[in-house]
């Protein structure tokens, strides 16, 4: 093994990454201490996808409940942990750690560099990962089970958790330290680490909606941070930061968490904005219509995420211009936001348009995310909101945004760079039925709850009024049939990964342009180790000229 | 590839800026809490 080991730690240095070939544990210590970015973003992703599915197995319990009122499966109490560690996994252990694991593969592949800036950083960042939601996930076997008061984590109800309290919270700080650490790493990469020529506004757009995003997150992960530390303090060393009775304020922590809270929504959505504005184009045979336009639109939504946030509790009660103003703030974002869908059709316009799987998915993004806008902009309005507030319509709103949004994003993009990632081409056949039955079967899941919440369903319930039986039945059909497709997914990425399929080329889309697209397929182990010569024809910011 | 000792200065400053901001939040959010 020793033999193994020496050589395998000369392979990772001057001829390629260790294998099983090279012995079991080789092959671990490789994935452990490996500082490659291709290595941590295939990491990500495959924690991701992980993550996704055992988030799925909690909304189908979930679902599986409301599949009739009253009570059918599971203890209220069960339920409510479900509810909160649904959440929790899915948005911090699913979408976020996906758009990382994208970002360390594609952002110095896109701009000629061999690595992040700091790769042993890069290495802690994901590693801390893993432990945070085996801390996260054990809370369910301790005193009083895991975290039940919603992953908003509102005091004073959260406050009365079990033992599960403060080990959600550290975990949610490691998540914390982990998103920033990754942050950084992005902004400074991007920053100092560009080929010669790729200048900021040469860049392709999903490095631009990586870089505003890694700007959110060092900015609002810290907040998140602060209100949880609070939280700690307030339950276990006798501050009353949120408690009335000693000076302080419930109501605080909800603006606190909501001034991380809203950036947050656009975390998860900025870098599908960038993913779906590289993927259009290919599959268009255009470049992007309004390049420069679509930055400075993911700017301005950067910009507006920090000055919305109390559009989420508008009915705390709080004075009619700050009402208004947050209204207005709110309604603004649609403008930046119709920016981009406009960019999008326009590409598409005149377009010699091909519908190969990630085209599909980029296409369902376009138009189901707008979907989610439009509820979006209903709930925006604040004397809708108080008849919408805590329904099921808000929750049929953010799982149009996050679902065929940001997770159809991160499946578009896996599908458009995973030949480039293996050598290997996915199955087609099978990449168009994925998308066709998550098409069908995300709207049978989440378009009723529209109509359950208008109705007056309460969100966060594991019980209900008997009126609001068959809406629930569909919504929980659309659920199992949805998540059982996923599989096909899941089996077309092995193929790829094992080497089964068509050999893919190194440019692989005869519309892709950049310069991930200029080497082998697979991508060598070590790209760009000397600052290539940019062909500007590889530039994605090619202004148009036929408009 | 040799180490580039001025780029690995930038990129560590660079960094070291961006951890003080972050670390500046969290400290903000306490005193604003505090006033």
């Amino acid at each position: 093994m020793s033999h193994a080991h020496e050589a395998g730690h000369d392979d990772h240095h001057h001829h390629g990454p260790v294998t099983l070939k090279d012995g079991f544990f080789p092959w671990i210590m490789r994935w452990v201490s490996t500082t490659n970015h291709k290595d941590l973003g295939t990491l990500y992703l495959i924690f991701s996808l992980t993550m996704l599915f055992i988030g799925g197995v909690m909304s189908l319990i979930i679902r599986a409940e409301l599949t009739g009122p009253g009570i059918q499966f599971v203890d209220p109490d069960f339920y409510n942990q479900m509810i909160t560690l649904h959440a929790l996994v899915m948005i911090f252990g699913g979408v976020m750690p996906g758009f990382v694991g994208l970002a360390n593969w594609m952002v110095p592949m896109m701009i000629g560099a061999s690595d992040l800036a700091l790769p042993r950083v890069n290495n802690w960042g994901f590693w801390i990962l893993p432990f945070a939601f085996a801390m996260l996930l054990s809370t369910l076997f301790v005193n009083g089970g895991g975290p039940a008061a919603g992953w908003t984590m509102y005091p004073p109800l959260v406050l009365q958790s079990g033992d599960s309290l403060p080990l959600m919270i550290f975990a949610i700080h490691m998540m914390g330290i982990s998103s920033i650490t990754g942050a950084i790493n992005v902004v400074v990469t991007i920053l100092n680490m560009r080929a010669p020529g790729m200048t900021l506004l040469k860049m392709p757009l999903f490095v631009w909606t990586w870089l505003i995003t890694a700007y959110l997150l060092i900015a609002a992960m810290p907040v998140l941070a602060g209100a949880v530390t609070m939280l700690l303090t307030d339950r276990y060393f006798g501050t009353t930061f949120f408690s009335a009775t000693g000076g302080g304020d419930p109501v605080m922590f909800q603006h606190i968490f909501w001034f991380f809270g809203h950036p947050e929504v656009y975390i998860m959505i900025l870098p599908a904005f960038g993913i779906v504005s590289t993927i259009i184009p290919t599959f268009a045979r255009k470049p992007l219509f309004g390049y420069d336009s679509m930055v400075y639109a993911t700017a301005s939504i950067a910009f507006l995420s920090f000055i919305v946030w109390a559009h989420h509790m508008f009915t705390v009660g709080m004075p009619v211009a700050g009402e208004l103003f947050f209204m207005f703030a709110t309604m603004l974002i649609a403008v930046p936001t119709g920016v981009k869908v406009f960019n999008w059709v326009a590409t598409m316009w005149r377009g010699a348009m091909t519908f190969e799987t990630p085209m599909l998915f980029a296409l369902g993004f376009v138009f189901l995310f707008s979907l989610g806008g439009f509820s979006g902009l209903m709930l925006a309005i604040t004397p809708a909101d108080f008849q919408y507030h805590d329904t099921y319509f808000v929750v049929a709103h953010f799982h149009y945004v996050l679902v065929p949004g940001a997770v159809f994003s991160i499946i578009a993009a896996i599908y458009y760079w995973i030949p480039k990632w293996t050598g290997v081409m996915y199955n087609e056949a099978l990449g168009k039925f994925h998308f066709w039955w998550s098409a069908v079967w995300i709207n049978v899941l989440f378009f009723p709850q529209h109509f359950l919440g208008l109705a007056g369903m309460p969100r966060r319930i594991p019980d209900y009024a008997t009126q609001f039986t068959e809406f629930n039945v569909i919504s929980s059909v659309g659920a199992f049939a949805f998540f059982i497709g996923q599989f096909v997914f899941i089996y077309n990425m092995i193929q790829c990964m094992r080497g089964a399929g068509q050999k893919a080329t190194d440019r692989v889309w005869e519309g892709a342009r950049g310069l991930e697209w200029t080497v082998a397929s697979p991508a060598p182990y070590h790209t760009f180790e000397t600052p290539p010569t940019i062909d500007p024809r590889e530039i994605t910011a090619v202004p148009e000229k036929h408009a | 590839m040799p180490e580039d000792k001025a780029l690995r200065r930038r990129n560590l400053v660079t960094a070291a800026v961006l951890v003080a901001v972050a670390l500046g939040f969290y400290v903000a959010i306490f005193i604003s809490m505090s006033g």
